[in-house]
């Protein structure tokens, strides 16, 4: 079921509703049964994998908090750990690991005999099975109680709003707010329904409409102009952004007006001024997941310089293989990780020439310059992300200086053509989408829009919904397009 | 909570003072449009057609079939259904809904090609021409079945179904006021001053092997449940074959199969066919505009053919006047 459907709507209604009409010991078992329909909806055998994850991860806390011997604890742990890497090897990576096999194979003359497994990637795996095993990791370092009562268990997994696509939830955050009551609160709802709002206005009225054009230029690499490519890479990172944080806004959203709190998953990741601040905006969850649970465990910052730059790298190779079973995945990790790492080598003396040339005294200057570039980075390793294979993400890359000839031309002749086949008001209608996005991001540098929309009188709030509504409505794509994490 | 549903109904409500009368009128203006996408439906469901003859097909019937030669030279009334990519699911469904609200016609001149005669619809370009009638139960069961994702939000939501048509509210309202536009088809037909393009040189460079165009089951189901509709109402359907650029035939590669296929269906239900391939329009790229549509020119001409060919097979034709002039 997609939040941005009818029937999503008419879900949401009815399981909110019923949810403050039940007295508060059913309503875990509502949410339960809403979770599982709102799964099955997009194919219901897939809720046995979720099933044995769960089972295996809610025995193990059970284990591990039971179990006073540490070696043993241990093997609880990495038990229900392998098991859960092992769906997403079986379900996510097998392939994968199969084809590169069948590469190293024919390479040196011999045939891959393993057979290729003909099965569909569950959605959302990779999100439920970070959720299960940070819940026992939390167990197993003591920082939470084992959950006793299964369906609250099987909840916290299968919590709806988050199920599919996050945020990656702590059980420290979530679990207890199953067993609290929470009462109607005006304020909560109105503020959710506003975050919903806001989540679908990126996802139907920007996302949707600019992958119409970026689907052009990454399907068809080949036939595009400098110009169209650069066009085409410049909407799909300011769509990814918007699909994935739109869908956030809708999950924090609706599980606010029932009274719970998931994490943040975005800040404006794209004001961020260098990579490692893009890391700390951007898809948050999953970035203080790794932190906790992949970079301290690896020895995080307390280690030799050369180490932690090596952990460093690990961690994003790592993170990229969490999104996808493909080579480009890997690739867009790797990129980052290679951003960071020689960030971090050369930050003084990159310190150093700003401060020779005196950029340093120019903060504006200074801070947007450093914007412009991550920006520049995070676009070019998005190529590799949307791009059909490295191939066409190398060739679309390698195109992009050619802008600069195609404009002069462009100016010589005194027309302009973005050389793309679709009509221009559309590629106006995202560029304004766009701007519409940046000029809230802005006012959120300064100003609390929540409370700034609450200090106005309620002709002008009702004015603001209505006008996000309407355009959405009238102007928003509708056009069954999943989001686009759902695939991880 | 009571005073949050209250504010949320309120809120809900409050713009369907607005938004209902507005769609109201968009709806009627639309039902009054001679405008492109919507001057053949309003005269079907107004009942205005009520011709002798209709011409129904695809777009080679649409820009082909010219009514204005047809009934200067045939006297009679003439109307062309032809319809953008249109299969014989969807042509059949429109012949439906024109005899609900239209007296039967006497003969059909029904288009048939290699492309989309035997081609079960997957959807049809101008979804727009059905937005103002989705309240008619026909129509909006067609249009679900053209586009399985839309939801019954569009039915009745005012307005909704016109999201990213903004250029259509206006031309409702336009039109409610008698200020509409006015397409430069007559009865249907639009004849498309064209010169010869590249789509057929794109299309032989993609296929230079040639394709195949299936004879779909549930294609060929519904163009005999086509044939039946018309054998069981007395209307007398008339196979045409129009011209089809010459060098064209041979990047079909099932051809003959599906001339055999046409040749069973003319036996089965007795009905006459006319091929106007092989004749010498095929044969310059003078009167087409790509391989499958015949310019304006060419398209009079064919119309001419046509009508010879008409006044030999039936006998009401044959003492007709002619009066061949072009429109």
């Amino acid at each position: 079921m997609l939040f941005n459907s009818i029937e999503f709507v008419i879900f949401f209604i009815l399981v909110t509703g019923l949810y403050f009409i039940l007295p508060h010991r059913f309503r875990w078992f509502l949410l339960l049964v809403a979770s599982c329909f709102f799964y099955m909806f997009f194919k219901p055998v897939y809720i046995l994998i979720l099933g044995f994850t769960i089972v295996i991860d809610y025995y193990a806390g059970i284990l591990l908090e039971n179990e006073p011997d540490k070696k043993k604890k241990k093997n609880y742990l990495i038990m229900s750990l392998v098991a859960n890497i092992g769906v997403l090897a079986v379900f996510k990576y097998f392939n994968f690991i199969n084809d590169n096999i069948s590469d190293v194979a024919t390479y040196f003359g011999y045939k891959n005999q393993i057979p290729y497994l003909n099965i569909l990637l569950p959605i959302g795996l990779s999100f439920h099975t970070f959720q299960a095993m940070s819940y026992t990791i939390e167990v197993y370092r003591g920082h939470q109680k084992a959950e006793r009562n299964f369906g609250i268990y099987s909840l916290y997994v299968m919590f709806y709003p988050q199920l599919v696509a996050g945020p990656i939830e702590r059980p420290q955050n979530m679990l207890h707010q199953f067993h609290e009551e929470h009462k109607f609160d005006y304020s909560a709802a109105v503020s959710g329904l506003r975050l919903m709002l806001w989540g679908m206005f990126k996802k139907a009225v920007i996302a949707d409409r600019l992958a119409q054009v970026s689907d052009i230029v990454f399907d068809n690499p080949y036939e595009q102009s400098s110009i169209a490519i650069l066009i085409g890479c410049v909407f799909f990172t300011f769509q990814i952004y918007c699909d994935f944080s739109g869908y956030s806004d809708i999950a924090i959203g609706s599980a606010r007006i029932m009274g719970f709190k998931l994490m943040r998953n975005f800040d404006r990741p794209y004001s961020a001024t260098r990579i490692s601040e893009f890391w700390r905006r951007w898809h948050i969850s999953l970035s203080t997941w790794f932190k906790d649970y992949l970079y301290i465990p690896l020895g995080g910052n307390r280690v030799p310089m050369a180490r932690k730059q090596l952990n460093l790298f690990i961690v994003f190779m790592v993170s990229g293989l969490w999104h996808g079973a493909d080579w480009k995945f890997i690739i867009w990790g790797g990129l980052h990780g290679f951003y960071q790492v020689f960030g971090n080598i050369t930050e003084s003396a990159r310190l150093k020439f700003r401060q020779v040339i005196g950029l340093e005294n120019i903060k504006w200057l200074n801070n947007n310059l450093q914007r412009i570039i991550t920006f520049a980075l995070v676009l070019v390793a998005w190529v590799f992300f949307r791009a059909s294979n490295s191939k066409d993400a190398l060739y679309m890359i390698g195109k992009l200086p050619g802008v600069a000839d195609e404009l002069k031309m462009m100016w010589t002749n005194g027309t302009f053509s973005s050389g793309l086949s679709i009509e221009k008001y559309k590629i106006v209608l995202c560029f304004l989408a766009i701007l519409s996005m940046e000029m809230v991001h802005y006012l959120q540098r300064t100003h609390n829009i929540p409370q700034l929309i609450n200090s106005k009188p309620m002709i002008v709030r009702w004015g603001v919904y209505y006008t996000v509504i309407f355009i959405i409505m009238y102007f928003g794509v509708f056009a069954s397009r999943e989001f686009i994490y759902f695939q991880f | 909570m009571k005073k949050f549903i209250y504010k949320l109904l309120l809120f809900c409500l409050l713009p369907m003072a607005g938004l209902v009368p507005l769609a109201y009128i968009t709806d009627a203006g639309l039902h009054k449009s001679r405008s492109f996408f919507f001057a053949e439906w309003n005269d079907l469901f107004a009942g205005n057609i009520n011709a002798d003859m209709l011409i129904n097909g695809s777009s080679r019937a649409w820009v082909q079939f010219s009514p204005y030669i047809l009934d200067s030279s045939l006297g009679i009334n003439s109307y062309n259904l032809g319809m953008d990519a249109a299969p014989p699911d969807i042509q059949y469904e429109r012949l439906k809904v024109y005899l609900r609200h239209n007296k039967k016609p006497k003969y059909i001149l029904q288009e048939v090609g290699y492309v989309t005669t035997f081609f079960a619809s997957r959807g049809l370009p101008n979804y727009q021409q059905f937005l103002p009638y989705l309240n008619d139960t026909a129509v909006w069961r067609l249009y679900k079945s053209l586009y399985p994702n839309v939801t019954i939000v569009e039915r009745y939501f005012p307005l909704y179904k016109y999201n990213n048509q903004l250029p259509l509210i206006k031309e409702g309202l336009l039109s409610y006021i008698g200020k509409g536009k006015v397409s430069g088809k007559y009865k249907g037909y639009m004849g498309h001053d064209l010169k010869w393009d590249s789509s057929f040189s794109e299309m032989a460079k993609l296929n230079p092997k040639g394709f195949e165009c299936k004879i779909e089951p549930k294609a060929l189901a519904t163009l005999e449940q086509y044939l039946t509709l018309c054998k069981e109402n007395d209307i007398q359907i008339i196979l045409v074959y129009p011209p089809f650029y010459y060098e064209a035939n041979r990047y079909i590669v099932n051809h003959k199969l599906i001339l055999n296929k046409l040749d069973e269906l003319t036996k089965k239900y007795e009905i006459p066919y006319l091929d106007y391939r092989n004749r010498y329009l095929d044969s310059s790229k003078n009167y087409y505009y790509n391989s499958q549509h015949l310019n304006k020119h060419g398209s009079e001409l064919f119309t001419q053919m046509l009508v010879k060919d008409l006044k030999k097979i039936v006998p009401e034709f044959s003492k007709a006047e002619s009066d061949t002039t072009s429109l």
